[in-house]
């Protein structure tokens, strides 16, 4: 089979593809400059070399139209209506009723937490899903003295497993569906390959329920180490202590600046203040706060001895963090610290939370210190942190961290049933096919707002630039590709490579491409790319549109393998401290496991042996 | 002249239209609300009632596309460019030249003033320019000892002026221009109409510096008055005080618990923790927080001295903040605390401030108060704060405010000339027709990304929710309006309403009418919906499209008559302590000045007469 060379333009537009892959795959730049680089690169391209296409020429304000796109339009709304379950506490519920089966029976609770991440998956944004589930599973753990190891990385992957299911499942579905239907594929109804993937699905889940468990490690959970706890503790001068009589500016000079005296108690009730210049007297209590090691290191400096409160500290009286406790809290994708240095951030200020180490996998947890004051906060990130419950809580309200304190409690509030009832609507009329999911759904928001579910900030909160920007520049390459033959070229070179071969292989490796990709690069970016691609080899190979096109969706949803494949997979790994290495262990035979299940299942249903 | 009865689609859109144009003219709903609204009822009711168009049907998807439309890519890359320049500090020479000469010669410096604001604003979105306007003019009127009143709001409506200028002047503008290119009018190029626009502009200029600050009453800056300011204090018990040898909850009962005790001192430098049940003695220094009257009324009922620091309060000695000042803070477009509750701004916490009084125009400044701290904040309410230089300057960069304290400190980074650079061969590229703007202005977001000139946080705080709503949904509208016949009924009604009048009338009225939906209504709104009508009547009367669509588009812009009429009008309200009714006095001549200026400009290089 010969493969004719594609003109100029669309040699233009492959390199640019390959660029921008290898781009999405690169950490340091951020997945939204990758993808505004492509948009100005094809606009500001085709404006110079414009381009006649079969159909007139290429306008390039044409390159823009993926945010008007109605994919993208769904996937946004979506978005925001799950993260409105999310404010309101709507599921709370699942939560509540998962927690009570976890105390009656652990044995089956796993399967039903699995099945119920899943169900719910193939309705709403993961995201969400999985923030709930996260420390409902840690509490679990908790309860009943085990690691979480076995529990987090099983659900989150079940998460992907269930948004597999329907249309709206996962964003990926969203754009595969709406591209195939832009390209004159019959559109796909919300439960069209629910046969496929539910069965696919099912036994996933017996994998994750079963074998997966077994296959992990017990990873320590990412900080249980109290070292750099911080404590408040008196230093009491003994009569021969070398700073008697001399000034507080002395006594912190001795300990190289590192003494903070939070106040001076001179008797019952009296208290000198902390002026530089104070002269100290043997039996001054400085309060100050500090980790234990630090301040041991103080009283011996300052002769003096360590109280905590009315007792010298001993084994039976240690230091106590005045109702203090520690707890990790991870940030969130509607954080608003996303992206802020943690000396911006104002923790104590905001929060009244004390920092004390960031944990971010992949490498060694650090400890505070001037560096990591310039740490950009990511999605992911686990801070440990010391606070009191009632700043917890909180915490909690804000939205902007996930509190890992293994807690079920959910904001509840008297919208939830009203929430629950608009999706549920917006679901149902997208299902019927009374509406599209983009207008059931873009109706879903209004009634939000209209009912103070949610409010314009939240909505603003739950939407993230980057998806918009992905999904609007995958658009935009997948047109381009489409448009100037670059796809038709790439859909050939693949049936060359796969010249001869039954359609089963053809298919099946067509799946393995988008599933290997979408675990290096951007799942939406694939899967945008791979549809025209997969609608051209089906016409050159005179086979049905439909197995490919689900061939390109499935594959795009295989994101298993890599923690950085999907934005719930960095979550996981950071809250379950699981390592790089766990995520193939585990994910690798179930991407191979729904690979052939699915390729199966699709060369059955469509007869294509 | 017969008007065709419109078909039943039609009429349901005309009646969407005007319940549209009402909703946006209510306060209480936000305008993103109402656009999102006007949406989903479009893609509902033409799924559920489908419209044969001339050309297809109309697809629900289709009113999506404004998102992706290349008019609103290019207002929100332009946008995002010009908070680049803010946040750089590239317009600081300008202030800084602007402040040199106002000390130098104040008499043409007014005139300086507004051309410079206007001419800028013909290029960069006018909410910047106004926001380094603002503080630069109070504090010129600050030092010169004279009202702000008669500058304010000159400056103002300069800007709104420069606007019309260009095609990238304001986003009205840019929606105009493109949906005429749409409907398949010549695209205008980007001085196009800088001759009348100019002309008219500077007869307006005139107007501004030598007529319009006379017009205007003296108003008193929104809060001169300090009555309410906060003071620290010590209250010394005289030894007759009736409160010796009585506890300190008895003292704080006899002031009806409005006594905060902050510390008690008992002789130099001893302290006593301020227990309920501390018994006091005279002589005994209680330091408290609260206003003069408060403090005097403190002293009265617990027989003490009032002491500031080492001296009685008496004419020479004046209670003192302690190195606080006071300040008006003006709640910015950009800032996070839009749409919070004042008690959960924690202004303290964040940003060190002492929230003293809130300024919104039309209603009485509201003193601190139980129902106070729940009222929502929102663009352009001033707040009365005290606070530290330091925690002033920290608000300054934080960009949540715009601190009105007459000093002209501006962000100052390195890469100023790099933004600056950026944003001129945005223009330059787009001026000389090498590149559509919206392409250019994409390029300069990318680049100013790229080059650290502004990071996504900010770029994405640079964007409004609500013009992107504003403008997608109007976009919409216009065009169900066009395509169901709406817009010929509209413009046919017009027809017959000015039926044998001369084609100069018939101009100057839809140019009056435009200038009077913008000045209730959304410019935006009203700009989309006018272009196709404008379009039609030419057409019906055989005449150059151009001038009709120019009608609309100044038309469009002339916002000058209400606050409510454009953002920044409502910033300069409440900065500028104006009411009502000076916006009607100044803004409506002004109105009525470059309607007929431009109207005559207008029929004369069209020939229309």
């Amino acid at each position: 089979m010969d493969i004719p060379l594609p003109e100029a333009h669309a040699i233009a537009v492959l390199v640019l593809t390959g660029a921008a892959l290898f781009l999405f795959s690169r950490d340091q730049i951020p997945l939204h400059t990758t993808s505004l680089f492509v948009m100005v690169a094809l606009a500001i391209g085709f404006t110079l070399f414009p381009f006649q296409a079969a159909d007139g020429e290429l306008d390039v304000a044409d390159f823009f139209y993926g945010f008007g796109h109605k994919a993208l339009v769904a996937v946004c709304a979506l978005m925001v209506c799950g993260h409105s379950l999310v404010r309101t506490g709507a599921l709370e519920p699942v939560g509540r009723y998962l927690a009570k089966l976890w105390r009656r029976s652990p044995a089956v609770s796993l399967l039903a937490t699995l099945l119920a991440t899943a169900a719910l998956s193939a309705f709403i944004n993961n995201t969400p899903i999985v923030v709930m589930m996260l420390p409902l599973l840690i509490g679990v753990a908790v309860r009943n003295n085990t690691s979480p190891t076995g529990l987090l990385l099983p659900m989150g992957l079940a998460s992907l497993v269930g948004g597999i299911c329907t249309t709206i499942g996962t964003s990926t579905n969203l754009l595969v569906v709406a591209v195939a239907e832009d390209m004159g594929v019959a559109p796909f109804q919300m439960f069209d390959f629910l046969l496929p993937a539910g069965i696919a699905g099912l036994v996933a889940i017996l994998y994750l329920w079963q074998i997966a468990p077994r296959m992990l490690p017990q990873r320590r959970p990412p900080m249980e180490n109290v070292a750099s706890r911080i404590f408040t503790g008196q230093l009491v001068l003994n009569p021969d202590s070398p700073v008697v009589g001399r000034t507080l500016a002395h006594a912190i000079d001795r300990t190289e600046g590192a003494l903070q005296a939070e106040k001076i108690q001179r008797e019952q009730g009296v208290f000198v203040t902390t002026l530089p210049d104070v002269v100290l007297r043997a039996g001054d209590r400085i309060t100050t706060s500090d980790t234990p090691d630090q301040l041991r290191e103080f009283s011996r400096l300052l002769g003096s001895t360590l109280y905590s409160g009315q007792h010298p500290v001993d084994d039976e009286h240690p230091l106590s963090g005045a109702g203090q406790k520690l707890a990790e809290v991870a940030i969130t994708t509607a954080s608003r610290l996303l992206g802020t240095r943690l000396n911006q951030a104002q923790l104590q200020r905001r929060y009244g939370i004390q920092f004390l180490a960031l944990h971010r996998a992949e490498r060694e947890e650090s400890r505070r210190s001037r560096a990591i004051d310039e740490v950009e906060l990511q999605v992911g990130d686990v801070l440990l942190v010391q606070a009191t419950p009632q700043d917890l809580l909180t915490c909690k309200a804000s939205g902007d961290f996930l509190v890992l304190d293994g807690s079920t409690e959910l904001p509840h509030t008297r919208k939830a049933p009203l929430a629950l009832t608009i999706m549920v609507a917006v679901i149902v009329t997208a299902a019927a096919g009374v509406m599209p999911i983009a207008v059931s759904a873009l109706a879903g928001v209004m009634l939000m707002i209209a009912t103070g579910c949610l409010n314009w900030r939240d909505v603003t909160g739950a939407l993230s630039a980057q998806v918009i920007l992905i999904v609007a520049s995958s658009l935009a390459l997948g047109m381009a590709l489409m448009k100037t033959g670059g796809a038709a070229f790439l859909a050939q070179a693949f049936l060359v490579a796969t010249f001869g071969m039954p359609p089963v292989i053809v298919l099946a490796g067509l799946m393995l491409l988008m599933a290997m990709l979408t675990n290096v690069v951007s799942n939406n970016a694939a899967a945008v790319i791979g549809t025209p691609i997969a609608i051209e080899i089906a016409g050159e190979l005179g086979l049905p549109v439909e197995p490919f096109v689900l061939g390109v969706l499935f594959g795009a949803n295989l994101s298993f393998v890599t923690p950085m494949a999907y934005q719930t997979n960095l979550l996981v790994m950071n809250a379950g401290g699981y390592k790089f290495n766990d995520f193939v262990r585990v994910g690798l035979p179930l991407m191979v496991l729904m690979w052939v299940a699915l390729t199966g299942l699709l060369v059955y249903s469509y007869q294509l042996y | 002249m017969h008007i065709v009865v419109p078909e039943a689609h039609a009429i349901a859109v005309l009646i969407l239209t005007a319940l549209a144009l009402f909703l946006f003219t209510r306060e209480r709903i936000p305008l993103e609300t109402t656009s999102v609204f006007v949406m989903v009822a479009l893609a509902v009711g033409f799924k559920l009632f489908p419209f044969q168009a001339f050309d297809g049907p109309i697809n629900p998807s289709d009113f999506f596309h404004g998102f992706g439309h290349k008019a609103l890519v290019a207002v929100c890359a332009l946008m995002i460019c010009g908070h680049g320049l803010v946040r750089t500090g590239a317009l600081e020479p300008i202030g800084r030249y602007l402040a040199k000469l106002w000390r130098r010669s104040p008499g043409v410096s007014l005139l300086a003033t507004l051309l410079i604001t206007a001419a800028m604003s013909a290029f960069i979105n006018n909410t910047p320019i106004v926001v380094m306007m603002l503080p630069l003019l109070i504090g010129v009127a600050v030092r010169n000892n004279v009202s702000p009143t008669g500058l304010l709001l000159p400056m103002g409506l300069a800007s709104l002026v420069g606007g019309i200028c260009t095609t990238i002047g304001t986003s009205t503008n840019l929606l105009v221009v493109s949906v005429a290119e749409d409907m398949g009018v010549a695209p205008f190029a980007m001085f196009d109409f800088l001759l009348p626009a100019g002309v008219a502009g500077l007869l307006g200029i005139v107007y501004l510096w030598q007529i319009a600050p006379r017009m205007l009453p003296e108003r008193r800056p929104p809060m001169d008055d300090a009555s309410s300011r906060i003071f620290t204090a010590q209250l010394v018990l005289k030894p007759d005080s009736p409160l010796v040898g009585q506890t300190l909850a008895a003292a704080i009962d006899r002031s009806d618990g409005s006594l905060r005790v902050e510390k008690i001192q008992r002789g130099p430098r001893t302290f006593i923790s301020p227990l309920p049940d501390v018994v006091l003695r005279g002589g005994d220094r209680i330091s408290t927080s609260d206003t003069p009257a408060q403090l005097q009324e403190l002293a009265h009922m617990l027989g003490a001295t009032l002491y500031s620091g080492h001296h009685p309060v008496d004419e020479q000695h004046p209670l003192k903040g302690s190195g606080e000042q006071l300040a008006e803070v003006a709640v910015t477009a950009a800032s996070k605390l839009r749409g919070a509750r004042l008690n959960e701004a924690r202004l303290k916490l964040r940003y060190g401030l002492q929230f003293l009084a809130l300024h919104r125009a039309e209603r009485e400044s509201s003193r601190r108060s139980a129902d106070i701290d729940e009222v929502v904040l929102q663009v352009g309410d001033v707040l009365l704060v005290q606070a530290s230089p330091d925690a002033l300057r920290g608000c300054k960069a934080s960009a949540d405010f715009l601190v009105l304290d007459g000093s002209t400190a501006l962000p100052r980074t390195r890469k100023a000339p790099l933004a600056l650079g950026i944003m001129v061969v945005v223009v330059g590229t787009a001026a000389v027709g090498l590149l559509p703007i919206e392409i250019s202005a994409f390029a300069g977001f990318l680049v100013m990304i790229a080059s650290g000139c502004l990071s996504w946080r900010e770029a994405t705080r640079a964007l409004s929710a609500q013009v992107i709503l504003i403008v997608a949904s109007s976009l919409a509208l216009g065009m169900a309006l066009m395509k169901t016949g709406g817009a010929t009924f509209l413009a046919q009604v017009f027809l017959a309403a000015t039926f044998g009048l001369p084609p100069t009338i018939v101009l100057g009225g839809l140019m009056l009418l435009m200038a009077l939906l913008t000045n209730v209504v959304s410019n935006n709104a009203a700009a989309v919906i006018g272009t196709p009508i404008a379009i039609e009547i030419a057409g019906e009367l055989g005449l150059p499209v151009e001038p009709f669509v120019l009608g609309v588009l100044f038309g469009a812009n002339l916002s000058f008559a209400t606050p409510i009429a454009y953002k920044t009008n409502l910033l300069v309200m409440n900065a500028g302590g104006y009411k009502f009714n000076d916006f009607v006095k100044v803004g409506t001549p002004l109105m009525v000045l470059m309607w007929l200026a431009l109207t005559a400009l207008l029929v004369y290089s069209y020939q229309l007469y």
